[in-house]
């Protein structure tokens, strides 16, 4: 199993104001398929997701990625797992305002041990044109894709995105996910997906409800949609 | 590294607050390491100065010229003796030149320009003198009615500090200087001198394994040789004190009436002691002035920081080290430093930067011309003191802000601060609003605080300083006595002229923090018109007067000890009243008690005091002393701090302008969305200022406020250290109207920091606000 | 009639790179009513709202407010203009970092002579246990009803909101819906709404859809829903 997660726990806040964002997850996740998490807002899919990227640790239980014991890492492991093995995508983009689409991706070019190439990863998210360009210049779909490239340079093994459409209209969106889906296609990129938006999981392979930190449901979908059919 | 790039996109964005930041610290290091530089450059010259001139170890005066084998028996203990003897006469002006013959082995004079005087017309001049009366070589003085050519300009290192009598405070070169002649041109001048009679003065130098005081012990032993001299005077004076004619025990009359000792001599090495606190303080300025400048390059960094903590964060989560931020943040203001440094240090090295300030450093000293002294020391503390500085302060403001989870950047997440969060319910709205806007300003704040301690000090110091000097001038115009001094060259008694008062003095040194000074014990009549206060009539005690008190501490009651370099002798005395008196360092005593302390006979005197000139036989008189001459070389004093009490005033106004300019604009900028927001609303450009720019109003009064006692606490620390060496108490007393002033300039740049920053309020438009959509 | 937009042309750019930006828009607003104005990103819906809100200038045409004619002022009359008559509702809150709920309210609440009561306020948008606290320590949902409070405590004759609902998810988006359709109920504030979510027309009076700078549908709803009942 790519990611095991056992029993996870996460508290925030102490005393009558203390919080469990987690509270004792348990989640296995398969190399290369595209996973979407749901629900509402206070649920604990985004404190999930920062837990699988390394961005944060547990209070309790066990995340394995990969065979690494994640949960026990100390801060300077979990820069190299972030360096190496993630990519970050978040709603707002985060992109770097002057510097140029080719400079914010060659950023994270730069700290990666075997990047890819990057005409390689400008073509394949159809940003070629806009490489001199400063993101201002940009719209916020075509932003939103130099912030993938940003995240894909280096070859994660794994994509998070946290509400990666959530700033994005039904057009964009949609272009945007097509590229993920494309990513995921092309690279074999594992792909979790958190999102408050509903029709999106039709694209995952398996769609994970998540409720008050805890594992609502979890639904496989053989036959996901395509990006380009989702109804948003 | 590609994130370097931004670095040079942020220089020219923020291009003309970087400019600012870097002509501040280049103008600063300018000043500080040109003021360390010149005076290390004098400090240098002097010191090679007295090691290539054979300075004295000591020197001393007699009543009657040791005679030759005498001297002999001296120098062959090992000691070194030259003959020094000296007159002052009179030039067409009515300056004083005090004359000596070239020196050959001793305190060795220097020239500057010309050749040594060899005819008996030929005079050297000393430099000052000769700059301040338009003298060159070529020219002619008459002394006397005697015209003598002028073949030299150049010093010599026992007159380092041109004191005319060494109790004087002051020096001024145009009123009084030395020149040397030749062997034969003494001859000539002493023969038509009318002005005064001749010192008899020896300089010595001590072998190594000698003491001053057995030196002394030598001395004590010669005779007295009356045939000797054809000095009639003399001859005169004993017979009156010991009615015989010439026989008399030698123990009765000792023929030493002046000894002093090189480290008590006021007038060696006296720019030594001056130089050397600005080589310090220019040094020390430098470095509080680049903390100031790297902590507002701080804040501009903390600022950009907060702007771009999202992507910061979306960096860390993509692994980016906080190493490589961190560097990547210092970056500017190291390199602004480096660079500002180093231009402001080479700069303050050169020529130019050095020639601009040794006059003002040199100030009223006679030194040789200077030569450039390139301490690799000072270049390098130049060079490296502002980047290390600024990489330091950057670092430690930066890593709190820095040392943030990746989570909480990206949030946006703004630290829980209990003092952002203070409950201010009562508040009117304005001033709860303008508090709040200090509150998160607070490292703003901070800056602005600091640069107005910085410009209260810088002015409370230009202030201090003239008023100090002015007062004393002042004080010596109104507080002296008498119109002239008239210093006997013999003790003597009897013969008073009309109108004259009688007074015994004796200089004694007092030795204060390290540094050994002149104290006159000042006998003086019963009831003497010229000092109207009670005196002590205890030999064990003495008045101080009110300037000496102020300088060293001194309060009734208290105990000091003078010693006597002539005698060898050390007295304690207690204070016992403070009298009203400012001129020189002088503690007073009835005029038998005096006698009878120093062991003279009574009537004994050797100090004429009167209000016109009198009419003494100038074989009796050693030198004369005007109130005026004592007078304007306090003034001359003050010309010469002039310099660098306006480079100081301007500093200061520099610091503020430039600081609040920088300061209130980032608030402003900071504020920008802010304003635009309200401006949506409807708020106009006048309750704008009123909530974003005159918040800072109370800031400045707040902080001037402290500024001010904090500033004289300060000064009164570090007065006693600037003038450790002058020979007076200056009392620091700046007076109400001064703090007055000083507040007054202060709010004044400030409002006029604010008129021009209200253009800038009025510049911004809704704009701001409706650009930040998706 | 309260607004009148008459023939109002706006462009950006000169010459060949000139974008018509609006191209003749007019239109007519009753007092008292709610209107939306829908249209996708570029449509021109913004700088429409802009227009009325008096935060720029029309390269020709003319809107009048309440009598008042908007195009012409200067911008210190504008200033007073909307000091008077506007309350503004952004996407993104804007609250004032630094300041309390209750004192972000009262920035506005200077502004008028004839303010409504800031307790009574707080307490119909929920916030009275709040006011204390800093909008960094409140969430998203409460952001904007403080946003709503500071926009209406000076009981504006008109309410401008751009996306107020962008922002949030989607049960927060309701309650402030349901909010603002209780304002104009109880205080009769007209309200004009720019957003691209096509969800919120069913609680307007009145639908402007505004597409490349020119209006392609302006009309008078008659079956309107109780924003409670809206799916978003």
């Amino acid at each position: 199993m790519f990611i095991e997660i056992k029993n996870a726990k996460k508290q925030y806040g102490t005393g009558e104001a203390a919080v469990y964002a987690l509270d004792g997850v348990d989640l296995s996740l398969e190399k290369g398929k595209v996973y979407v998490i749901l629900g509402p807002s206070g649920s604990g899919k985004s404190t999930l997701l920062n837990m699988i990227g390394g961005l944060d640790s547990l209070d309790s239980g066990e995340l394995i990625i990969d065979g690494r014991n994640i949960s026990s890492a100390d801060k300077k492991a979990l820069t190299v797992y972030r360096q190496e093995d993630v990519g970050f995508v978040f709603q707002f983009y985060n992109l770097i305002p002057d510097l140029s689409v080719e400079e914010n991706i060659e950023v994270v070019a730069d700290i990666s041990k075997s990047p890819l190439d990057m005409d390689e990863v400008l073509k394949a998210l159809d940003i070629e044109k806009y490489r001199k360009r400063f993101p201002k210049e940009l719209s916020g779909g075509q932003q939103q894709r130099v912030a993938i490239g940003r995240a894909m340079i280096k070859n994660p093994k794994l994509l998070l995105c946290d509400e990666l459409t959530g700033a994005l209209d039904t057009k964009s969106s949609l272009a945007v996910l097509k590229f993920v889906e494309k990513i995921n296609r092309s690279y074999g990129t594992t792909i979790i997906i958190i999102t408050h938006n509903e029709a999106i999981a039709d694209m995952a392979d398996s769609v994970i409800k998540i409720r008050d930190g805890k594992i609502a449901k979890i639904k496989e979908n053989p036959q996901k949609k395509a990006a380009a059919e989702l109804e948003l | 590294m590609v994130l370097n790039k931004r670095i040079f996109r942020e220089l020219k964005a923020n291009f003309a607050r970087y400019l600012a930041l870097f002509m501040l610290i280049t103008g600063g290091m300018f000043a500080c390491i040109a003021l360390s530089s010149s005076a290390d450059s004098v400090v240098t010259s002097v010191k090679d100065f007295m090691e290539h001139s054979n300075v004295e170890d000591g020197c001393f005066s007699v009543f009657v010229p040791l005679s030759d084998s005498e001297i002999d028996e001296l120098c062959s203990s090992g000691a070194e003796i030259e003959k020094q003897f000296n007159m002052d006469m009179l030039s067409d002006d009515g300056s004083k030149l005090r004359i000596f013959q070239s020196r050959k082995a001793i305190d060795i004079e220097h020239i500057d320009s010309g050749t040594a005087p060899e005819q008996e017309n030929e005079i050297m001049l000393e430099s000052s003198y000769a700059k301040a009366h338009d003298l060159h070589i070529g020219d002619s003085i008459t002394l006397s009615g005697k015209t003598m050519k002028i073949t030299a300009l150049g010093v010599a290192p026992d007159y380092d500090f041109l004191l005319e009598n060494y109790t004087d405070t002051a020096a001024n070169a145009e009123k009084f200087s030395i020149a040397f002649v030749s062997g034969k041109g003494y001859s000539l001048l002493r023969d038509v001198n009318k002005d005064s009679s001749e010192e008899f003065l020896y300089a010595y130098t001590l072998p190594e394994n000698m003491t001053h005081a057995q030196l002394k012990k030598l001395l004590d032993g010669s005779e007295l040789n009356i045939a000797e001299t054809d000095d009639k005077y003399i001859s005169e004076l004993i017979d009156r004190l010991f009615g015989t004619n010439g026989q008399f025990s030698d123990t009765d009359f000792n023929n030493i009436s002046f000894f002093m000792q090189r480290e008590s001599n006021p007038r060696i090495g006296a720019s030594l002691a001056k130089v050397g606190m600005y080589h310090v303080g220019g040094i020390i300025t430098g470095a509080v002035i680049l903390i100031l400048f790297a902590y507002i390059c701080s804040i501009f960094v903390i600022g950009t920081i907060e702007q771009e903590s999202q992507f910061i964060g979306a960096l860390y989560a993509m692994g980016v080290h906080r190493k490589k931020i961190m560097l990547h943040y210092i970056t500017l203001p190291v390199v602004i430093t480096l660079i500002g440094g180093i231009i402001g240090t080479v700069s303050g090295c050169s020529p130019l930067g050095r020639g601009l300030l040794t006059s003002s450093v040199i100030g009223p000293y006679s030194v040789p011309q200077v030569k450039d002294h390139y301490s690799v020391w000072l270049l390098v503390y130049g060079i490296l003191m502002p980047p290390v500085l600024a990489a330091a302060v950057n670092f430690i403001c930066l890593r709190r802000k820095l040392n943030t989870e990746p989570l909480r950047l990206l949030r946006k997440e703004q630290k829980e601060s209990r003092l952002l969060n203070i409950d201010l319910h009562g508040m009117g709205y304005f001033n709860r609003f303008r508090i709040r806007q200090i509150l998160r300003e607070l490292r703003i704040t901070a800056a602005m605080f600091g640069a107005i301690v910085m410009g209260v000090l810088l002015l409370m110091i230009a202030i201090v300083t003239y008023v100090c000097i002015d007062d004393l001038a002042g004080k010596y115009e109104n507080e002296i006595p008498y119109r002239y001094c008239y210093y006997m060259k013999y003790p003597d008694v009897g013969n008073i002229p009309e109108n004259a008062e009688a007074c015994y003095s004796k200089s004694l040194n007092y030795t204060y923090m390290d540094f050994t000074l002149q104290v006159t014990v000042m006998g003086v009549e019963e009831n003497s018109k010229r000092f109207p206060f009670e005196v002590s009539h205890d030999k064990n005690a003495v008045s101080v007067a009110e300037g000496t008190a102020v300088k060293y501490g001194l309060r009734k009651g208290d105990m000091f000890c003078l010693h006597d370099d002539v005698v060898g002798t050390d007295h304690n005395f207690k204070v016992d009243s403070i009298v009203p008196y400012s001129a020189g360092l002088n503690v007073f005593m009835n005029i038998d008690t005096a006698r009878e302390l120093f062991e003279v006979s009574d009537s004994c005197y050797n100090m004429l005091l009167s209000d016109e000139e009198l009419d003494i036989d100038s074989g009796r008189v050693l030198s004369v002393t005007t109130r005026e001459s004592m007078t304007s070389a306090v003034e001359t004093l003050l010309s010469d701090m002039m310099p660098m009490i306006i480079m100081t005033g301007v500093s200061a106004l520099a610091v503020y302008i430039s600081v609040l300019y920088i300061m209130m604009k980032m608030m402003i900028d900071r504020s920008a969305f802010q304003i635009s927001l309200i401006r949506i609303f409807g708020y106009h450009s006048n309750e704008i200022k009123r909530l974003y720019l005159d918040g800072n109003t109370l800031t400045v009064v707040i902080s001037a406020i402290i500024a001010l006692p904090a500033a004289k606490l300060i000064i009164d620390l570090i007065w006693p250290i600037m003038v450790y060496n002058q020979p007076a108490g200056y009392a620091c007393e700046p007076r109400l109207w001064h703090y007055a002033a000083i507040f007054a300039v202060t709010m004044l740049c400030y409002y006029i920091t604010n008129s021009i920053l209200m253009r800038k309020i009025r510049r911004i438009t809704p704009a701001e606000v409706l650009k930040d959509r998706q | 009639m309260f607004l009148t937009v008459e023939n109002v042309k706006k462009s950006y750019g000169k010459g060949d790179a000139a974008v018509k930006v609006l191209d003749g828009v007019s239109t007519q607003l009753e007092k008292g009513k709610i209107c939306t104005i829908l249209g996708p990103s570029g449509s021109g819906k913004t700088t429409l709202l802009n227009m009325i809100g008096g935060l720029d200038t029309a390269d020709s045409g003319k809107v009048v407010i309440d009598g008042k004619q908007i195009t012409g002022m200067d911008p210190v009359e504008l200033e007073q203009y909307r000091r008077e008559y506007l309350g503004f509702i952004f996407q993104f809150y804007n609250l004032i970092p630094n300041l309390t709920l209750r004192e972000n309210i009262q920035v506005c609440e200077y502004l008028s002579k004839e303010s409504l009561d800031i307790d009574e306020l707080l307490e119909t948008l929920g916030l009275t246990e709040h006011q204390k606290k800093m909008p960094p320590q409140v969430s998203g949902g409460q952001q904007q009803r403080c946003a709503i409070a500071r926009a209406l405590v000076k009981n504006p004759r008109l309410l401008l909101c751009d996306e107020p609902t962008g922002a949030l998810d989607s049960h927060t988006a309701q309650e402030i819906l349901v909010l603002l359709e209780k304002i104009n109920q109880k205080y009769g504030t007209t309200i004009i709404i720019v957003t691209h979510n096509t969800v919120i027309q069913e609680m307007s009076h009145k639908l402007i859809r505004i597409r490349d700078g020119k209006i392609i549908e302006d009309s008078e709803r008659t079956d309107l829903r109780p924003a409670s009942s809206l799916i978003l």
